[in-house]
């Protein structure tokens, strides 16, 4: 189209819309004019123009995949399948836990590396880790609170015989030197109310033969998370018992 | 440009030479739209390569049943340019240093400033959605369709702001308008009978 039928064009459309701007025929003629003569003559440069399109559009189709439908539809219909396989994977465990069975009776892991907390590390402990206890305190009455521990065999953990309390909280074990408790060898996971019977708490450094030891429940301060410098040993409530490690148990 | 479906279609299906036609239609109008907005070379190319670039990753996203394929790549360039100046926090430019390739002609070149600066004052009565419709209108020589396509809203809505805006810059400029005309060199093509 000319220049001319295009302005004329933009003009008719213009005195079809608004009647009152075709008794001004003369200004708007000249503004539409002005405007369409005034457009800036621009090119892109040839050298952008080429290289863009060689980048876009490469002598080697390989290099620059263009999605496809067929492409689409296999990344649509898989990929969820695909996520729906990992939630399925994620969710069944929790859904249906693994239980060891031994007896009727709920008992703590066997292996309580996966609980195992460094004295000195802060970390809270979920309450899915946590051991399960015997007799959950909001069911039943909780016998009158008590911690048991038998004479040990040197090792890397030390196992508590019973456990009955009426809060939450963590058994700390200790080397006793001249009878007062000084450094942390380990610390069990966050344990809730409850009764637990023969549970490992894993320890940073072996027990050895001929040391004396102590096993303490120290109660939560509420967090559930292990922190040592938010802890006392001093309260004179604190379950503490000691005991022995032997070459072979009695 | 009645075959661009045919190529978009092929493009979809993966054959990367038929975006080259695409390109080769496209490439000039695409990098005017933008410099209109932008009136900067540099800005221009940066801008019009993310749009070409854009055009080819999401070409599976066309749909010819949602407007002509000529409307869909206007509307991304459209926005890359907003996406480009909400990065900077900026307005868009309107009159920035003219550095566009031209000749080096000084005459023309002057001339062309000299012309810039009245459209400019022109443009410059408008609200920026008023402008973005004259220029796709006069300069572009879209249609009101595919001008309601790229910028949104109705066929009728930008019939109506175009001629309001004609009215607007003839209520402010009217008057004055004749006199640039005689002043203006490079317009001597034009019907003057009607103004005796």
């Amino acid at each position: 189209m000319s220049t001319h039928a295009t302005i004329e064009q933009i003009l008719h459309d213009l005195y079809t819309l608004d009647r009152s701007l075709e008794e001004r025929d003369g200004e708007i003629r000249v503004i539409v004019t002005k405007l369409f003569e005034g457009k800036p003559n621009i090119a892109p440069d040839s050298l952008f123009v080429e290289t863009l399109r060689a980048r876009l559009i490469p002598t080697n189709p390989s290099t620059f995949h263009v999605v496809t439908r067929s492409t689409r539809w296999w990344m649509v219909h898989l990929v969820p399948v695909g996520m729906l396989a990992i939630l399925t994977l994620i969710l069944v465990p929790q859904v249906f836990p693994v239980h060891t069975e031994i007896n009727s009776l709920m008992l703590p892991p066997e292996s309580s590396s996966e609980i195992f907390i460094s004295p000195d590390v802060k970390r809270a402990a979920p309450r899915e880790e946590a051991v399960p206890a015997l007799m959950n305190s909001m069911a039943l009455d909780v016998p009158e609170q008590n911690l048991i521990v038998e004479t040990q065999t040197p090792g890397e953990m030390v196992i508590i015989k019973m456990l009955s309390v009426e809060t939450s909280g963590f058994v700390v074990i200790q080397k006793n030197e001249a009878d007062v408790s000084s450094d942390i060898l380990g610390v069990s996971a966050f344990l809730s109310p409850g009764v637990y019977e023969q549970f490992d708490v894993p320890l940073m450094q072996s027990t050895e033969v001929g040391g004396t030891y102590s096993a303490t429940f120290v109660p939560d301060n509420g967090d559930g998370i292990w922190e040592r410098e938010e802890y006392s040993f001093e309260d004179p409530g604190i379950l503490s018992v000691p005991f022995s490690v032997l070459s072979q148990p009695l | 440009m009645g075959d661009d479906h045919l190529y978009t279609m092929k493009c979809q299906a993966g054959e990367t030479e038929a975006f080259g036609v695409l390109y080769d239609r496209y490439i000039e109008r695409i990098y005017r739209f933008v410099f209109y907005k932008t009136f900067s070379k540099e800005i221009a190319e940066d801008i019009t390569s993310d749009v070409f670039v854009k055009a080819l990753e999401k070409i599976h996203s066309y749909s010819p049943e949602r407007g002509t394929f000529s409307s869909w790549l206007y509307r991304v360039a459209r926005n890359s340019v907003i996406d480009h100046y909400r990065t900077r926090k900026t307005t868009l430019p309107f009159e920035e240093e003219f550095d566009a390739p031209m000749n080096d002609r000084t005459e023309e070149k002057l001339d062309a400033s000299e012309t810039l600066a009245q459209i400019s004052k022109y443009l410059k009565t408008l609200t920026p959605r008023q402008q973005e419709i004259v220029t796709l209108r006069i300069w572009e020589e879209r249609s009101y369709r595919e001008i309601a396509d790229i910028v949104g809203g109705t066929e009728d809505s930008v019939k109506m702001a175009f001629s309001r805006s004609i009215r607007d810059v003839r209520e402010k400029y009217g008057p004055l308008a004749v006199i640039g005309l005689f002043a203006c060199r490079d317009l001597v093509l034009l019907p003057f009978s009607h103004l005796s």
